[in-house]
């Protein structure tokens, strides 16, 4: 049996598996400041509309 | 000043260093600001460590006398099933800590370190059946430590589950992190299922006495489980700091550290 196939895909899969586990939080990085960043906004405007 | 004064303060008890900086582990800007500086080190560490590793294991180790080429898996499924049972004891430690003495920073690295574990668990398990097909002659077998591996990944599951159904984010950690203490019982099943009962898959090679694997394809293994430990540090790290922010995105600090920060200093 030709046991190549079966090594590149076990390395794939893990590849796969723990570049996407790095990158996810990444993501969830990018949208955590956009929120805190519309947030503030939002945030300075209501202060500036009081004044 | 009044002798006396100066005397008291001189009795005064000193903090322990360790526990001054458990301390300081809890406030957040904190263990936001500490951590960030170690990410890169220990995404660098990681993948010298892979690169250094795969190259001993796969391409400079002989093949094995019995199993041939197909051997060359070990060097990802023996590190990933550490780490799956290493990670489980960990978040069930800083779930620990999280229940007993309410420290927020620990109950976010807790269940960070579910989908971490979660994803070592699911690399073991595919890897381990792919290295069963050409060996056993089948992927899957419902031997004991295969079974009692995937207990291991429902219970990551459970974990990450019972954390993200419930809104309020601290009450949820504490409630998952229960589960996790719970779930510590499944841990030696995992480990001597092969010698609790007759199973298919193979006992261990590596014990605290010694190894039976020839040098030659021990140190690429030990060095791709140091790179995995690395790995989940530099990931959980990466993760909690992203929590945080999610969890404090009314605070000051967090717009202080957006606005403040250069582009790296935010990753």
């Amino acid at each position: 049996m030709n046991h190549a196939p079966f090594i590149w895909a076990s390395y794939a899969i893990s590849t796969l598996v723990l570049l996407w586990s790095a990158v996810a939080p990444l993501i969830s990085k990018k949208a955590a400041i956009k929120n805190i960043r519309t947030f503030n906004l939002a945030k300075e405007q209501s202060r500036d509309a009081d004044s | 000043m009044n002798p006396d004064t100066r005397k008291m303060k001189t009795d005064r008890p000193r903090k322990n260093p360790l526990v001054m900086f458990i301390h300081k582990l809890g406030s957040p800007p904190w263990f936001y600001g500490f951590t960030g500086k170690f990410v890169p080190w220990l995404w660098a560490v990681f993948t010298v460590l892979t690169v250094w590793g795969l190259y001993l294991g796969l391409i400079k180790a002989p093949p094995d006398y019995l199993q041939g080429e197909i051997y060359r898996i070990m060097y990802i499924h023996v590190p990933a099933a550490w780490m799956s049972m290493m990670i489980y004891v960990l978040m069930a430690g800083m779930g620990f800590i999280a229940l007993i003495w309410r420290i927020r920073t620990m109950e976010i690295m807790a269940m960070n370190s579910a989908p971490i574990g979660a994803a070592f668990t699911l690399i073991a398990l595919a890897t381990g059946s792919l290295w069963g097909r050409p060996t056993w002659g089948t992927y899957w077998v419902w031997d004991a430590r295969l079974t009692s591996e995937l207990v291991l990944l429902f219970l990551y599951l459970g974990v990450i589950g019972l954390f993200k159904a419930m809104d309020e984010p601290r009450k949820a950690a504490r409630a998952a992190s229960l589960l996790a203490l719970v779930g510590l019982v499944n841990l030696p099943i995992i480990h001597f299922s092969v010698k609790w009962w007759n199973t298919l898959h193979q006992g261990s090679s590596i014990s605290l006495t010694g190894s039976k694997i020839d040098p030659s394809m021990l140190w690429p293994l030990l060095i791709m489980a140091v790179a995995m430990k690395f790995y989940y540090a530099a990931n959980l790290i990466t993760r909690s700091r992203v929590t945080l922010l999610q969890q404090d995105l009314r605070k000051s600090w967090t717009r202080d550290v957006i606005e403040d920060a250069t582009p790296e200093r935010i990753l």
